[in-house]
């Protein structure tokens, strides 16, 4: 077997692409090379068999799967019709996002066994992990949280966004994150956009962002913002948790499962302080 | 597979475009378009019946699911489906549908046949040199895993042939799930670099493409 680009730039592109490290400017000049070329393309396919093998034969390489869900999915990341008008103004660009999710996985590294802060922000399940926190991002950075001391989980300001970050590794099937602001006023964070009952959680994931980040001057108001994560093992109705909730105590989410409910369902708590002036 | 009809709130946040919903669903049905549009599949066209052979080439299919799900997870096709009949057919509809169009586009592709050999999925057999090349690849990854320490082979058994995800992987090895991506990206780039020096991929700028790998420093 002998593997022969044209040049050495396609063989570049080609290697990296493979490997996973190509970025999509570089995915589009590999493609205009391949297209142009019957002779890459060939040695293109000599290469990706190599890593097909490699990986034990799939029919596309994991880095290669990855790489077309990328391609093929901004139209649904980026379409204008594909999200509902409530949650269009929440949106940060998705570009700018990425930058401020790497910053606050810099700036805050996973701890080796999360712990709760305020209330209850953690809760171990059977087996797994499970935790929910609350980033505020000012300017583009993140804000380091304030001490366990005030209580709180985090403080932001009314420009910041917040970003809810999920660890889930105990086997939960559904998921609900509703806020509650002073005066009982509710406001709906997963599934975004609501539709009256849990969706299916994210799992196996570690410290990995919860939807998109929000921005807090939209229909937000100073003071405090109490945040609960239910988790369940079945669908649940958001009325019958949010009337559950209200009913509840401050501080009183201490506990596993939640009495009441016909489903089985974990809570997290989080308190969130947004200052600043109202609007 | 029903996984949209067995889960209405994954199915509802696919309609919305829910990215996911739509990764979710891209992972349950990507090997079954591979597939297809791999082996290939029967049709009729003009009266005819006629044979797609399948992508043979890598890129060709990789070219081909893309376009498949790029249309697929589009706005409208989404709110298509119709919800009450399993998605795993309709998205192959869509990747036959694609890749008929394109091959109208390039006759030359055509393979006519006179009677139908199979339904759809028909595996063609390997010709004399796919199996050549097949077990030359075979043999290159068997020595390039005999150059690698045992923690990286049980990475590559554990992560690709018992089809663990990186958290799991990692998490039976004893490491961080970034320590475990590092460590598949570092085992990718260590067959590039096995294969430049067993000079299987030569001549044209081998130089610089280690250089840009950070292999050679």
């Amino acid at each position: 077997m002998r593997i022969t680009f044209t040049s050495g730039r396609v063989r570049r592109l080609a290697e990296r692409s493979l490997v996973g490290d190509l970025g999509r400017r570089g995915e589009r000049k590999l493609a205009r090379a391949l297209l142009g070329s019957a002779s890459d393309r060939e040695a293109y396919h000599l290469l990706a068999e190599l890593f097909r093998t490699l990986e034990g034969e799939p029919l596309l390489t994991h880095a290669r799967k990855q790489r077309i869900l990328t391609a093929a999915s901004p139209g649904v990341l980026t379409d204008e019709g594909g999200l509902l008008p409530w949650a269009g103004r929440w949106l940060v660009p998705a570009a700018a996002m990425a930058l401020v999710l790497l910053a606050a996985v810099l700036v805050f590294p996973p701890a080796p066994q999360l712990e709760p802060r305020g209330s209850s922000a953690l809760r171990p399940a059977n087996q797994g992990r499970l935790g929910l926190e609350a980033i505020c991002i000012h300017a583009g950075r993140p804000v380091a949280p304030p001490p366990r001391s005030t209580g709180l989980d985090a403080r932001c300001r009314l420009g910041d966004e917040l970003q809810l970050v999920l660890t889930h590794t105990a086997g939960y099937r559904h998921l609900l994150v509703v806020g509650l602001q002073e005066g009982g006023e509710e406001r709906w964070y997963f599934p975004a956009p609501p539709h009256g009952r849990s969706a299916l959680a994210p799992r196996e994931v570690e410290h990995e962002p919860l939807g998109q980040a929000i921005r807090l001057a939209v229909n937000h108001r100073p003071g405090p913002l109490r945040l609960v994560g239910f988790f369940s093992r079945s669908e649940t109705r958001a009325d019958q948790l949010l009337a559950w909730l209200l009913a509840q105590d401050t501080g009183t989410l201490a506990g596993g499962l939640l009495p009441g409910l016909n489903a089985e369902v974990t809570a997290v708590e989080l308190r969130v302080m947004i200052e600043g002036d109202a609007p | 597979m029903t996984l949209l009809l067995s889960d209405r709130a994954l199915l509802r946040a696919f309609r919305n475009g829910e990215s996911w919903a739509v990764e979710q669903v891209y992972h349950a049905y990507v090997d079954q378009v591979a597939g297809l549009l791999r082996k290939g599949f029967t049709f009729m066209s003009g009266g005819q019946p006629a044979h797609f052979r399948g992508y043979g080439n890598s890129w060709d299919l990789e070219c081909a699911v893309q376009d498949t799900f790029s249309h697929a997870f589009s706005p409208a096709a989404r709110q298509a489906y119709d919800g009450t009949n399993p998605y795993g057919p309709y998205l192959l509809t869509i990747a036959r549908n694609q890749t008929i169009s394109r091959l109208r586009r390039d006759m030359r592709e055509y393979r006519r046949r006179t009677a139908l050999a199979g339904e759809v999925g028909l595996e063609q057999p390997q010709t004399p040199e796919q199996h050549a090349l097949q077990l030359e690849a075979r043999q290159l990854v068997d020595e390039f895993r005999a150059t690698l320490d045992q923690t990286q082979r049980r990475f590559l058994d554990l992560r690709y042939l018992e089809e663990r995800n990186l958290l799991e992987t990692a998490r039976q090895l004893g490491l961080s799930r970034m320590k475990a991506r590092t460590l598949e990206q570092k085992l990718r780039k260590a067959l590039i670099r096995f294969l430049a020096q067993r000079g299987i991929i030569g001549g044209t700028g081998s130089g610089p493409a280690l250089l840009m790998l950070g292999l050679l420093k």
